[in-house]
């Protein structure tokens, strides 16, 4: 690795500053899983590292009283997620999907802030935050503020992110009872193939109301597809479910994949239709579950 | 800032705690925690093989939590404890997952068995009587090129039995 300085500033506002200060010579540093890869091989290469796991207030993980919204710190790694009781108990699916990220290494030296900032194309939490309707809170030279998820990517490595801006937290709304998300993943190496993340409100008369489709990993970043949302809004379950296999079909023909490691594009583009599919079975099987 | 850390030379002051015993010593930032137990202590038990966060055979403990010492910079321990291989046993008898190791056979070049061992030793501390499946899930991220897993996992289980007292 190219020789560098380490900054460990105290607060969030000396960070930033120190970011400024360098420029593009500066980056932050949470957990390192991703930056320290791409710097060891050379792929990038900063002669400031601002570490920002250890500012106090980074491991913040509680809800939020006035709205009941989950606020994650930027500090807090994906162990953190997976095991807290606070996330199992009032949002299963967040602990179930960071409870499968990468390995269990990973997991715990990795943080979530710092995979959305990454921007890597092959992220679980990436997907999933955009189609739960996630928010960004940033913070910069100019001050604070919130960018929904699904507006946070720009391409592979991308962001909306500004010169010494940085994700303070991470806010997730919580999920009312009838609205049902189910997150599915494949691949056979470290990082995901495919993620696919659905949300939906199962509404008056089972119709499904406000649905949110995303998928990841096949694109240069995660995305919400709207012609799938538009095909399910007001439809009953029983007739999405009978129909899986057409609004997986529908799915298929919104992303536009490439061959890479991980497939080629009539593979991933299969993959992608198989696994709407199954993923919006999976939230429908879970409709009742957390009735009374 | 770090200051008070700092010499000319962009060297820091890591202040740590090794196999139970305090340890202080100036890095360079860039210093990989691998090669900072490797090369500056002499601890060799950790291995670098694919050097990216997969295979596990660098796992050490950081606060009791395996991490790949490969890809984390020695920088990330100060003030916390890390543990290693070389600290399980007393020299004299082995730590029960050690013991497992070898009674159960589970390596057979041995080059990803330190790391085996500590990922397990961090798993039976959460959770003492897990089941295979949830064996097979923690140690997903570690990977054995001769011997596979079946040996590995009773190894484990039974060392947990051991360590339960049964």
């Amino acid at each position: 690795m190219r020789p560098f300085r380490l900054h460990r500033p105290e607060s969030l506002d000396e960070a930033i500053h120190i970011l400024e200060k360098e420029g593009e010579d500066a980056r932050p540093l949470s957990g390192g899983t991703e930056l320290l890869l791409l710097m060891k091989q050379g792929f990038a290469s900063y002669g400031n590292l601002v570490g920002l796991t250890r500012i106090p207030g980074m491991d913040r993980l509680e809800v939020r009283k006035a709205d009941g919204a989950l606020v994650i710190g930027a500090g807090v790694t994906h162990r953190q997620l997976e095991r807290s009781l606070l996330v199992r108990e009032r949002f299963p699916l967040l602990a179930e999907v960071e409870g499968k990220v990468a390995n269990v290494r990973v997991r715990n030296s990795g943080t979530l802030a710092g995979n959305l900032a990454f921007a890597e194309p092959h992220s679980d939490p990436a997907t999933l935050h955009i189609a739960w309707g996630a928010v960004l809170c940033i913070r910069g030279p100019e001050g604070a503020r919130k960018v929904p998820a699904r507006e946070f990517w720009r391409g592979a490595f991308e962001t909306v992110l500004q010169p010494a801006e940085v994700i303070e937290s991470v806010e997730l709304p919580p999920l009312p009872p009838n609205r049902l998300g189910a997150y599915s993943k494949f691949g056979m190496h470290e990082r995901p193939s495919l993620g696919v993340a659905v949300f939906f409100t199962c509404g008056e008369g089972e119709r499904i109301e406000d649905p949110r489709v995303a998928v990841g990993c096949v694109e240069p970043h995660a995305r919400r597809l709207g012609e799938v949302e538009t095909a399910l809004q007001g439809k009953c379950a029983a007739d999405v479910e009978a129909s899986l296999s057409d609004i997986g079909a529908i799915a298929a023909g919104c992303v536009d994949p490439i061959t890479d490691l991980h497939g080629s594009r009539e593979y991933k583009l299969h993959l992608v239709a198989e696994f709407t599919a199954r993923t919006l079975k999976r939230a429908l099987d879970r409709n009742g579950e957390g009735r009374p | 800032m770090n200051s008070a850390h700092d010499v000319p030379g962009r060297k820091i002051l890591l202040r740590t705690e090794v196999n139970g015993k305090a340890c202080e010593r100036w890095i360079l930032p860039e210093t990989l925690l691998l090669d900072f137990l490797r090369e500056e202590l002499g601890l060799k038990g950790a291995k670098r093989s694919c050097d990216m966060e997969v295979c596990g055979a660098c796992t050490v403990l950081v606060d009791g939590m395996a991490v790949s010492s490969c890809t984390m910079l020695a920088a990330e321990v100060d003030g916390r404890s890390v543990e290693t291989i070389e600290g399980l046993s007393d020299g004299r008898s082995l730590h029960p997952l050690q013991q497992a190791f070898v009674e159960k056979q589970a390596f057979q070049c041995g080059f990803c068995t330190s790391g085996l061992i500590m990922a397990s030793l961090a798993m039976l501390r959460e959770s003492p009587d897990p089941d295979e499946a949830a064996v097979r899930a923690y140690l997903k991220g570690n990977i054995c090129r001769c011997t596979g897993y079946r040996r590995v996992i009773e190894a484990v289980q039974r060392a947990g039995r051991e360590m339960r007292g049964g």
